[in-house]
C-alpha cells in the first residue's frame, strides 16, 4: 500500500494539466454506472462524423508535427544518459528511441489514414498548421509528449460517440487505443502513473481545442487539402519512360483532387505522330505511329469546381 | 482507413488458444447465455455486449486477485521478468499490477450496475484455469489478456448502438490499451506495435478466453 501511495503521490505533484484532470477524473469515475457525466455539457449541437474525423485529423497533424520535429533532435546516448535510464533500468531505457520512432510512425500513419477516410466521404483534409512546441532537452520534450498523447487519448474517448458507422467507430477505437498505449509509456518514462484511472476521461471537442491552442502559431486557410500539395494537381506518367514496343499506357492516376471529389481527365499529344483511343480516362492506351523518337503528351485535370492542373509526360521509343 | 492497419498479431502467443475455437464457442454460449451468439447475421444488443465485456473483466479480475494473492511484492520483484528494471521500476512493478487489479476491478462492478440500470442480470463469474506456476507466466499472461482486452473491445465498439455507452466502452477500452502498453514494455516489446491496434470478434475472443474457463454457472 506504500508503494501505491508514494506513486499517487508522486502523480498528483506532476506538472500539467492533463494529467492533473486525469487524476481528478479518477477520484471521480468510479461512478455507479458508466454513463459518462461530461458529455454534451458544452456540445449543444452533436459534429457530424467528417467534422469529428477533422477534429482527429488535426490533432494527429500536430502530433505528427511534434514527432517529426523533436526525435530526429536526440542520439542515442542523450537515452543511456537520461534520468529515466537508472529508474527504468537497462532493459526498457535501451528501447525508449524505439518506442519513440514508432509513435512518430504511428501518428504520421494516423494523418494518412484520417485524410484518406476525409476524402471517401468526399470532403477536403484539414492541412497541417504550423506550431510551436517549448522543450529545453530529453526530459521536457517527452514530458511535452506525455501531455500530446494523454489529450489525444482523451479526445477519442469524447469524440467516439458522434461516430456513427461502424467501420469508422472501429478504426477510431483502433487509433484510440494505440494513442492510450502512447500514453502510457510516456507517462511511464516521465514518472507518472502509465494508468490513472480505472477510466479514462472523455473531453470534449471544445475542450480538447482549448488544450491545443497554445501549441498552434497559424493555419492554412480551410479548404485546401495538404495531400494534394495545396489544390488540385496533375500528375502524368511516365517521365522520360522509354519503350521498345509501339503501344504504351499513360498514367494520371497519381494526380489529386483539392476537394477529394473524382477529376476528369484529358490528354493531349504535344510531340511526335501518336494516337489516344481513349483520351479522358486516367490511364489511357497510346499508339506511337512515328517510329523511333521522343514523344510528349500533356494531361489536364479538372476538378469538381473547375480548377485545373497541367502535368506532361514523355517517352522515348527505342524501337522503328 | 488502411485495412493493413487492422492486423492480428497477439492471438498465435495466447497459450492453448488454437485448436479450442470450436469448444470455445459452446463454452461462450453457456457463459453468455443465448443472446450473445444467437447465430450469424443477428447482431448482439447492446445488452449483450455488455454482458460480453463483464465476461472478459471477470476473467481479468480473478487473475489478478488470485495472481497477487499467491505472489508477494517480494517475489515479484525476483522474477526474471523484473531482472531488467531499475530499482524504482522493479519497486513500483507489484503496485503496479496492484492498480491494474483495482481497474479491472472496478470495471466489473461498473458492468454489474450498469447492467442493472437497464434491468438486465449481470453474467456471473466462472471458475477459471490460470497458470500460476512462476510469476514469469503470470505477467506473461497478463500481457496476453489485456491485449486481448483491447481487440475485444475495438472489435465490439462498432456494435453499440447507445452513444453515451460507446463512450463508456472506449474509456474501458483505453485503460485496457494503458495496462497492455506497461505489460508490453515490461516483457521488452515495444508499447504499441502497430499504427492501429487489431480488433477481434466475439467469437474469436471467446475462442481465446475458453482455456482459462474451468467451469461457469448455468
Amino acid at each position: 500500500m506504500n508503494n501505491i501511495r508514494s506513486i499517487t503521490q508522486k502523480d498528483t505533484s506532476r506538472r500539467g494539466f492533463f494529467t492533473r484532470a486525469a487524476v481528478t477524473a479518477a477520484s471521480g469515475a468510479i461512478a455507479a454506472t458508466l454513463v459518462p457525466r461530461t458529455l454534451n455539457a458544452q456540445n449543444a449541437v452533436a459534429p457530424t462524423e467528417v467534422q469529428v474525423l477533422q477534429f482527429a485529423l488535426g490533432l494527429e497533424h500536430l502530433e505528427a508535427a511534434f514527432y517529426v520535429q523533436g526525435v530526429p533532435r536526440y542520439a542515442a546516448a542523450d537515452f543511456t544518459n537520461a534520468a529515466f535510464a537508472p529508474i527504468l533500468g537497462s532493459g526498457i531505457s535501451a528501447k525508449v528511441l524505439d518506442n519513440l520512432k514508432a509513435i512518430r510512425d504511428h501518428e504520421v500513419a494516423h494523418v494518412a489514414a484520417l485524410q484518406a477516410a476525409i476524402r471517401g466521404l468526399g470532403a477536403v483534409p484539414v492541412a497541417a498548421c504550423t506550431y510551436t512546441f517549448q522543450y529545453n532537452n530529453l526530459t521536457e520534450f517527452l514530458m511535452l509528449a506525455a501531455v500530446l498523447e494523454n489529450t489525444g487519448v482523451m479526445a477519442y474517448d469524447g469524440a467516439v460517440q458522434y461516430l456513427t458507422t461502424p467501420a469508422l467507430l472501429t478504426a477510431g477505437a483502433s487509433i484510440a487505443t494505440v494513442e492510450a498505449r502512447h500514453a502510457s509509456f510516456l507517462n511511464l518514462i516521465t514518472e507518472a502513473i502509465p494508468f490513472p484511472s480505472a477510466f479514462d476521461m472523455p473531453k470534449t471537442v471544445a475542450e480538447i481545442s482549448a488544450a491545443t491552442a497554445p501549441f498552434i502559431v497559424s493555419c492554412p486557410a480551410p479548404g485546401t487539402d495538404p495531400g494534394a500539395g495545396g489544390g488540385t494537381k496533375a500528375v502524368a506518367n511516365p517521365k522520360n519512360g522509354t519503350t521498345a514496343v509501339n503501344i504504351v499506357t499513360l498514367d494520371g492516376s497519381a494526380s489529386t483532387s483539392a476537394d477529394g471529389k473524382p477529376l476528369t481527365y484529358s490528354w493531349a499529344v504535344t510531340q511526335g505522330i501518336a494516337s489516344l483511343s481513349f483520351p479522358n480516362v486516367a490511364r489511357p492506351e497510346v499508339q506511337l505511329q512515328g517510329g523511333f523518337g521522343t514523344y510528349e503528351f500533356e494531361l489536364t485535370v479538372t476538378d469538381s469546381t473547375g480548377g485545373t492542373s497541367k502535368d506532361r509526360a514523355s517517352i522515348l521509343n527505342t524501337g522503328r | 482507413m488502411p485495412e493493413s492497419g487492422i492486423m492480428p498479431s497477439e492471438a498465435t502467443a495466447m497459450p492453448g488458444a488454437s485448436g479450442a475455437a470450436r469448444t470455445a464457442v459452446i463454452i461462450g454460449a453457456g457463459v453468455l447465455g443465448a443472446g450473445l451468439l444467437r447465430g450469424q447475421g443477428t447482431a448482439p444488443n447492446d445488452i449483450d455486449i455488455l454482458n460480453y465485456a463483464l465476461t472478459l473483466e471477470h476473467l481479468e479480475a480473478a487473475f489478478y486477485n488470485q495472481g497477487l494473492r499467491q505472489f508477494s511484492n517480494l517475489e515479484i520483484g525476483r522474477a526474471a521478468f523484473a531482472q531488467p528494471l531499475g530499482e524504482t521500476a522493479s519497486n513500483e512493478l507489484y503496485a503496479y499490477l496492484s492498480l491494474i487489479r483495482s481497474h479491472e476491478n472496478a470495471h466489473v462492478r461498473t458492468l454489474q450496475s450498469t447492467l442493472r440500470s437497464f434491468g438486465a442480470t449481470p453474467v456471473a463469474a466462472c471458475r477459471y484455469n490460470f497458470d500460476f506456476s512462476t510469476v514469469d507466466t503470470f505477467l506473461n499472461t497478463a500481457r496476453v489478456l489485456e491485449n486481448t482486452g483491447v481487440m475485444a473491445y475495438n472489435g465490439a465498439l462498432g456494435l453499440i448502438r447507445s452513444p453515451r455507452l460507446r463512450t463508456a466502452a472506449a474509456t474501458i477500452a483505453t485503460v485496457e490499451a494503458r495496462h497492455a502498453a506497461y505489460l508490453n514494455v515490461l516483457s521488452g516489446n515495444l508499447a504499441a506495435p502497430d499504427a492501429f491496434d487489431p480488433t477481434k470478434t466475439m467469437q474469436e475472443i471467446l475462442a481465446i478466453a475458453a482455456p482459462f474457463l474451468a467451469a461457469c454457472p448455468a
